[in-house]
């Protein structure tokens, strides 16, 4: 049973996205808003802006969509999930601040994967990182940890 | 992780969350290992204790995520080569308990008198080593007939306090015993697996003798730094050169 009541949201950048009600629930943050019933105006979301509210709401869109298959779904996730790391950043941080656990996780899942099988000097290339440690201290993190591999 | 200019989700403890959350998806070993070896900041996070198991006697409720209320829930849990955390003040019962996957057992209190592992005379050991292990900064507290157990696989004892109960019959007992001896090459194996115990800066306190090898490993390299309060040893178990006398049990004698 959907609702037809679109909701206001307001992002740091003061644009304003329309949404259905039924689509932005997806957010346990803005559905606890809904119940206490504090959204006759824009609902202010000082900690995203536009450019990643728009992602976000293509995805709660494209996951809201009646007669879409899993395979379909999967192929959206895996082209929406395409995108440099920063933006990925900046969309999981939007996502945990919305609280919408399905969305946190999927993106960490993927994060996850461009860490896995990766050596140290990898992942800093992955994700533009700079290696701050003397070579004194990786030695010592390497003998300490050294344990458990046989 | 990379900070985006357009990044602006405030509060330290909510990118914290995040981070520590996308590590909790990567298995330990070898993934969460090299995460810790990037930067920093990465490796502060991915020692987060949230994600590591931790035995807390005041846990009654067994959902919160890597936290169990003893060792034995604690040990057969972990799948992979899993890092426990005493909080520090703690003493906890061991008692027979067989470590047959790799694990790291430390105290998280700021010397090894802060956690204490205690085992009572009603078991043959405290515990059971069948795979590599390694327990650093705790306290081992072993009472009459109890000792540590060494099957096989390599042991390490690092900053640890062993303690002995004084009593007539200690001649009979032993802070560690190993059963191992080398360990075979397979020649289809990548890597080969050695037998041995390490023991490092490690207090041994009461009880006559520390060590007995009833395999064919022998005692090796002891050193021994003599302070005003107490003995720290360093000491190998481990095979010797063919052209050494293997014997049958070597003895340390502590005065």
């Amino acid at each position: 049973m959907s609702s037809t009541k679109l909701l206001t949201l307001k992002t740091s950048d003061g644009e304003e996205f329309k949404l259905d009600e039924a689509v932005a629930v997806k957010s346990q943050a803005i559905k606890n808003m809904v119940e206490d019933d504090c959204v006759s105006n824009a609902i202010p979301l000082p900690n995203v802006d536009s450019k990643t509210m728009t992602k976000v709401i293509e995805y709660w869109k494209k996951h809201s969509e009646e007669g879409v298959s899993k395979d379909q779904l999967n192929d959206f996730d895996k082209g929406f999930l395409e995108v440099h790391h920063s933006v990925l950043y900046d969309l999981l941080l939007a996502a945990n601040y919305l609280n919408d656990k399905e969305l946190v996780d999927v993106i960490c899942q993927e994060v996850a994967d461009r860490i896995k099988g990766k050596t140290p000097e990898e992942i800093r290339k992955e994700f533009d990182i700079k290696n701050d440690f003397t070579p004194e201290e990786e030695e010592k993190i390497r003998q300490e940890n050294a344990w458990a591999f046989d | 992780m990379g900070m985006a200019k357009s990044s602006i989700a405030k509060g330290k403890l909510g990118r914290n969350w995040v981070s520590t959350h996308i590590f909790s998806f990567l298995s330990p070993i070898p993934d969460r290992y090299n995460t810790a070896l990037v930067c920093h900041r990465w490796r502060f996070l991915a020692s987060h204790p949230r994600l590591w198991l931790r035995v807390d006697r005041s846990v009654k409720d067994l959902s919160q995520l890597g936290a169990y209320p003893n060792i034995e829930m604690a040990v057969s849990a972990a799948r992979f080569a899993f890092l426990f955390r005493f909080p520090a003040g703690g003493s906890h019962r061991v008692s027979n308990i067989q470590i047959e996957k790799p694990l790291c057992l430390i105290g998280a209190g700021e010397s090894p008198d802060d956690t204490t592992l205690i085992c009572s005379h009603s078991s043959d050991s405290a515990l059971e080593f069948r795979s590599k292990c390694k327990l650093a900064n705790l306290t081992v507290r072993t009472e009459l007939g109890c000792c540590l157990l060494h099957r096989s696989g390599e042991l390490t004892f690092d900053g640890c306090i062993l303690q002995r109960e004084s009593n007539p019959l200690d001649h009979l007992s032993y802070a560690i015993i190993s059963t191992a001896g080398a360990a075979e090459v397979v020649p289809s194996a990548l890597k080969t697996c050695s037998n041995g115990v390490s023991v490092l800066r490690t207090r041994i306190e009461g009880g006559a003798k520390a060590v007995l090898t009833s395999g064919t490993l022998t005692l090796q390299r002891v050193r021994v730094i003599y302070t005003r309060t107490s003995l720290f040893f360093w000491f190998e178990v481990e095979s010797g050169d063919k052209n050494t006398v293997q014997s049958a049990s070597v003895e340390l004698p502590i005065s």
